[in-house]
Parts: structure tokens; sequence; C-alpha cells
């Protein structure tokens, strides 16, 4: 049996079951998802209230995929898959700074603009356009590395000039990486050294690498691209990008993973087009909300965003209100143990900083036991 | 940590003297031993030097040891430590990363110097003759500078004459039967090793964090190490008791079929078309994260609908590692290898619980299709590495994947349709 479903209708579906989960319309039991012929449920503007829930366990709508049921010979059309998650407690909860992570509608938003910059600097990013030519080889790395190599000496002198270049250095990576054939450790790498940088468009540049990928068909060839451009999207990309639901979907096979990876795109995108002109601490607010939104209706992903976070030096503006979150989540007498667990241990790597986890019993030396 | 450390240290000087004490006692003809060296492992940070071997015991070969110790021996003969080195698809690893830091675990006796000593071109020694074949022996473990170390917990394996003493004096060493013995080995972090390119590793990050997610889990807390499931005791012949030495993990099928317990429940819907999935994922009789070890190390669960396996629901479960740029502690500033998210089962008593549900829907009108009697079935699977890796490399689904746990389940009805209603008795 194959798969008929073009890519259009895989997209109407998961944009339905994604609002009918941002409404709380999805039962424990997920009665009320899957069907592609239901009518849309209405959709609650940005910023306005939402219906209350009522109460209980909910699920969160993850993703849709494409599975028609075997019928053993029976004719059957193409049908749709929904994957939902739980647990999640009180999705009326959902505070408003959590709307740009549900897709309301299947059209991708406009494409960010492309960055320009002062002609006075063309010189400049001139310069490190020639840099980013000199490292043509250094991304090379096989995906059975269980370490980033680079392959000339170099190269690390290289990295290091893009990487204090300034904004002309992220135009000149930005460029590159708006590539959407572009992949491989090239691209983490790259995107790496544009957050770093701390500017705003560099944030430009890869919204619309995202919105690049999210306009290809997903063919086979494509599922690396977008494989990595998803775990990027689930980063925290300049303070208040979107956190992943659940990046294991990652292994699902390709036209399951083309599905499913779209609508992080579209909401990487809404999160941009919303957010990227708005100053640092409106954004650190962002954030902020959407943590305690979080930490109510789904301490799980409150929990993985404070992972990030810990794990992120440019996301140092959350890392007080992820340790408050976490905070709340131990303290919390409706937590469970698990959430209690996972919550400390998110503690610990906030309360570590970026690069300096201390050492296990192996590292720097042997065993001591004195 | 420090203070569980010190506690472990004046416990170890204890057994060390009730084992001397012992052995004075008894009048072995063994030389009176004296102290445990501090350090057992270097870690892959550098070679393991284990110095000459102990009085009467022949060498340091497997052979050597296999003379006496039969049972114990053919257990190691089919263990994972003992092809540690020859094992395909660390070879394959190897080939891509050639890092003396591989050497150093894999090979532990490898000797720099030497006859028939060879080395990579890189410089660092690599191993031939027995420390290649035999990988992790047993003086590994259990030799230090003419010294046999054991816990000292087990009757004895040892097949000799009857009246024949000991050949060898034993000094007891907690530290065997403690997590912090695999430790050694089975918890480290990126290498500080140069890469051709420069020094751009980080070895502040954890490469494989086995001890560490067996001291979070409920396991730690219970005081169950890592040797009651991965060296079970076993009964020998005459009444001797021991540890076995199979080194029993992923590539056991009993021991894999324990780690992680999946169940379902399946129900269609009042509509006829609609089946939705509700899968828990929860961890078993294990005592960290599952999978474990190797950032490459993932299980997938697969979900489907009667016989359409080849459109199966996938989960994953691995960690995600990215390339970041930033200041090396103490060091230059590089790209490393940091994780970004962990998504694993974890161990009991931590993480957060794995529910999942799938919904399978059909659109499919006849009546035939509704009212057909669907099964969902479920299979977890342990995989080496991730599939394009695997076939990358020349490695099948038989080398990579392995079944953890399958079972199905039958579609509950939570509302018959009104056709299903008519030829009910």
């Amino acid at each position: 049996m194959t798969i008929k479903n073009t890519p259009k209708i895989q997209r109407q579906n998961t944009v339905r079951t994604l609002m009918l989960a941002a409404l709380g319309a999805v039962s424990a039991s997920g009665s009320a998802c899957g069907r592609i012929d239901q009518p849309a449920p209405v959709v609650t503007p940005v910023g306005s209230e939402r219906p209350a829930s009522s109460g209980g366990n909910t699920t969160t709508v993850l993703t849709t995929t494409v599975t028609p049921i075997n019928t053993n010979g029976v004719n059957t059309l193409p049908t749709t898959t929904t994957t939902v998650r739980t647990p999640q407690r009180d999705t009326a909860l959902l505070a408003n700074g959590d709307a740009d992570f549900v897709a309301m509608d299947e059209a991708l938003p406009a494409i960010p603009p492309e960055p320009t910059y002062d002609p006075q600097m063309r010189a400049r990013v001139l310069q490190m356009r020639g840099v980013m030519a000199m490292t043509a080889n250094c991304w090379e790395s096989s995906p059975a590395s269980r370490m980033p190599h680079v392959a000339d000496r170099r190269c690390p002198q290289w990295f290091e000039q893009l990487n204090n270049g300034g904004v002309a250095a992220v135009h000149a990576i930005g460029e590159r990486i708006s590539d959407p054939t572009s992949s491989g450790a090239m691209t983490s790498q790259l995107t790496s050294l544009l957050e770093n940088s701390r500017e705003l468009v560099a944030a430009q540049y890869l919204a619309r690498r995202f919105h690049r990928i999210a306009s290809m068909e997903p063919t086979q060839a494509q599922i690396l691209v977008m494989t990595e451009a998803y775990m990027i999207a689930g980063f925290e990309f300049v303070t208040g990008f979107p956190v992943n639901d659940h990046p294991a979907w990652v292994m699902a096979s390709p036209m399951q993973l083309a599905t499913k990876l779209r609508p992080a795109f579209i909401r990487a995108l809404r999160w941009w087009h919303r957010n990227h002109d708005l100053p640092e601490e409106a954004r650190r607010q962002e954030g902020e909300a959407r943590l305690r939104a979080w930490l109510t209706a789904e301490p799980a992903k409150a929990v993985h965003a404070a992972l990030v976070i810990a794990g992120r030096p440019e996301s140092q503006l959350l890392r007080t209100p992820a340790r408050d979150a976490m905070e709340l989540i131990v303290n919390n007498g409706r937590s469970t143990a698990n959430e209690r667990n996972a919550a400390r241990s998110a503690l610990i790597a906030l309360q570590t900083p970026v690069g300096q986890r201390q050492p296990s019993p192996r590292i720097g030396g042997p065993l001591q036991l004195n | 940590m420090r203070r569980s450390l010190a506690i472990l240290c004046a416990t170890t000087a204890m057994f060390v003297s009730a084992a001397i004490g012992a052995h004075s006692r008894g009048g072995s003809r063994s030389r009176v031993l004296t102290t445990a060296p501090a350090v057992l492992f270097q870690g892959g940070d550098r070679p393991l030097r284990i110095g000459r071997p102990a009085p009467h015991t022949g060498g340091n070969r497997a052979e050597d040891c296999a003379r006496c110790h039969v049972e114990i021996a053919r257990e190691w003969q089919e263990s994972q430590h003992k092809i540690a080195w020859t094992d395909d698809v660390f070879q394959a690893a190897y080939a891509i990363e050639p890092m003396a830091f591989c050497v150093n675990c894999h090979a532990p006796l490898t000797s720099p110097t030497g006859a028939g000593a060879r080395h990579s071109p890189t410089g660092h020694a690599l191993p031939s003759g027995l420390a290649a074949t035999d990988g992790i022996s047993c003086s590994v473990c259990h030799v230090r500078d003419g010294v046999i170390l054991s816990s000292g917990n087990s009757r004895g394996d040892a097949v000799r004459q009857p009246g024949q003493p000991t050949p060898h004096g034993v000094l007891a060493d907690p530290r065997f039967s403690q997590a912090t013995f695999c430790a050694g080995c089975h918890q480290f972090n990126f290498p500080a090793e140069p890469s051709p390119g420069g020094p751009l590793y980080d070895s502040h990050a954890p490469m494989q964090d086995t001890f560490e997610e067996w001291q979070r889990s409920a396991f730690s807390q219970q005081n169950v190490h890592c040797q009651e499931c991965h060296m079970p005791w076993r009964d020998g012949a005459n009444g001797t008791r021991y540890r076995s030495h199979r080194f029993l993990g992923a590539s056991d099928p009993a021991l894999l079929s324990q780690a992680v317990r999946v169940s379902a429940t399946a129900t269609l819907a009042s509509d006829g078309r609609t089946i939705n999935v509700s899968a828990q994922v929860v961890p078993g009789r294990i005592g960290h994260a599952f999978p474990t070890g190797d950032l490459f190390r993932r299980a997938e669960l697969r979900v489907w609908v009667d016989g359409d396996e080849a459109h199966a629901e996938t989960l994953g479960f691995a960690r995600e590692f990215s390339d970041r740029y930033q200041r090396i502690p103490n060091g230059p500033a590089g790209f490393v290898r940091v994780q970004v998210s962990d998504h694993r089962v974890q161990p009991p008593g931590t993480g957060l619980p794995d529910n999942y549900s799938f919904v399978f829907h059909t659109t499919a009108s006849n009546r035939a299709s509704i009212n057909a009697t669907h099964t969902i079935h479920w299979k977890l699977e342990h995989l080496l590495m991730p599939t394009p890796l695997a076939a990358s490399q020349g490695f099948g689904p038989a080398v990579n994947r392995r079944t953890v746990t399958e079972g199905s389940v039958q579609v509950q009805s939570n509302t018959p349709p009104p056709a299903q209603r008519m030829h009910r008795p």
C-alpha cells in the first residue's frame, strides 16, 4: 500500500489538529481528533481569551501524518493519522504567548525580506564572504563522526574571524545558510556562529531558511536538511525562539518526517513575524510568559525549555525565569514525582554555567578515590 | 559525591585489612598483599598499565587465567568485552575516527613498545596479538602490579586438585561490586584529544553518561549496582558461586527484553473510522536511560494497524547533538558537540512519563471496512546507530536492530456502529 496523500492534504490535517489541541478540544482518549473532514473549530485570535476546557487531563497534538488503515483488499482512500502526546493538564491555561506555537492555517507565512545592509559595510561583508569561501572544506564531517572535526589547521582561525566578524559576518554566513540545500555539519555550525552574533538580522536569515525548506516538496533528498533545520528550530534562537515539541520524530519515515516537521517551521516563522522587531526586554517577557504558561499547562514542555535554556549562552535572559519555573514545579504539590525529578535535573543544569559542567569521575583524569 | 567517595575509600581500607588477615590466617603460600591501587582505570585519557603478573599465575594472558577459572573464562569468551577491539561495528567507527582515546578502552593492554608494537599514522600505539584479539581480558580488571584484585564476595570458581593451595592471593576490593568500577570505562566525556585540524574538543560534556544516569536512578537510591544485572550471580560446580562474566548487555535478548515495558490500548471511535492508540513506554528492570552508552544508540517504537507494518508510525528515543562554537574552558574557542535534547526512556525514578497516542484514521466508506476487526501492533527496537548510518557502513538490520519488546492489542469498540449491533446474537 502506498501513501497517496498530497503534501497539501497533510498540511491541512496538521493545521486542523493543532488547532484542536490549542483549544482544548482533544480529550485524553483522543476521540475528537484525527478527522480530516471535521469542521474547523473557531480560532481565537492571538491575544484574546481562550475557551476554557472542561478540566482534567487533555492531550497535546504533536503532529500528523498519513497512514491508511489496511483493510485487507478493501478500497481505502487516503487517510490521516494524528499523533498526540500526553499529559497536559489544563489547556485552557495556555497563555497568549503560546499562540505562535500553534499553526492556525496551512499557508506559509510570508518569507522574511532579504536582509539589507548599509553600503558602507559592503567592503567588510565582502571580506567576510572571502573568509566564508576559505572555509569551504572546513565543514566536512562524516555523519558517523562522534566529534566535530576540521579538515585544515587554518580552519579555527577562520571560524574565529567569522565569530568575531559582527554583523558583516552575519550577512556573509546568512547568505550561505539561506541556501536550503546546504546540509551536514555546516548547517549547525554556521547557525551556531549566527546565534553567537546576537544580531537580530541573524534570525531573519534563519527564518528565510525555514521558509524555503517549508516550501519544498518533502523528498527523500531533503530529509537531512529538514531534520537539521528542525533541530535548530527547537533551539531558542536569539532569545524567545520557539522550543520544539518533541524532536524524537526525526526518526520517523521520510514522509512522516516531512509532515511532522513542516508545522515546526511554520511556528518558527510565525514567531519571527510577530517578534522579530521587539526589543530584547519585550522578547524576554514574551519568553517568560510562555514559560509560565507551559508551567501550568505542560510541565514537560517547561522542563524541556529550561534544559534548552540551560545549555545556551545566548539564553541568559531566560535563565532566571526558567529557574523560578523549575522551583515551582519542584515545590508544587500537584507535580508528579517524575516531574519534580525532571525539574530538579533542569535546576542543576541551570545552576551550572554553560560549558562548565562539573567533571564526572572520568573527566580530566582517572577515577580518584581519595 | 566526594563524601561518598571518602566513605568508599574508608570501606576499601577496611576490606583490604580483612583480606590481608584472611590470607595470613589461611596459611596459603600466596604472598601477603598490602594495598589496592587508588586508581584502577586511566580511562581513555591514557593507556592502562597493569604491571607485572601475579606470582604463580603464569602471566597476564586470558589463557593463563583460563587454566583454573574455566567457567568464567568460557563466559568471557562469549562476552562483548572479549571482542571490544575486534567487533565489526567498533572497527567501522574506529576507521572513521582513529584515536588513541578509543584504543585505551577497547584494547587496554596495547603496548607502545616491545616486539610487534604498531603505531597509527597519528602516532598512538595500536594493539596487536592478544591485546587486539582479547580486548578487555581478565587482567584488565583483576591485575595491578602483581596483585590479583577481586570483589572477595565469590565462593571461588577455580578448578584445582584437591589439597592444592590457591596459587595466588586475592585482594578483596569492594569497588569490584560497585558502579564506580564500571564508570572507569562506561562514563566519559568527549575527549580532549586534538583532531588533525586542531584542539577543538570540549572535554566537559559527557559522551557516554551511563554512570551518571545510574546515579540519578532509583537503582542507585536502592543501592543496586551495575553488577546486579550485568554480572548476575551464577552457581558453579561444587558449591561455588560467582558473578557471570558474560557482561550481559543490549546484545543479550533476555536482559534487553526486561529493559523497557510498552503497553497499549486501542479504541475505535464512534465514527468507526478512527482508531485511537494510547501507548505507554516505561523503564523496566534497568538502572540507566534506555538506550545508553554510545551517542549513536537509539530505540524506535513502531506502531501499525493490522498487517501494514510498512506504514508504521515511528517514534524515536535518542540523544541529539549539535555543534556549537564556544570558548572551551581553559582552552581556545572552537566547535563543541553538545547535547541539545535527550528523549530516551529515562531511568526509573527520573524523567517524565512517556505516554504517546497515535490516531489511525480511514475514510473508507464501505461497511466491510468499518466492521473489520482491527489489531494494533507495536514493536520497540534497540538500534546501534541510525538506520542511514548503518546502511552507509554496511550493517543491515540483523546487526543494527534488536527487538526489545513487541505486542499487539485488539481494537476495542467504544460505541459500536449500528451495522455491528445488527449482527449481534
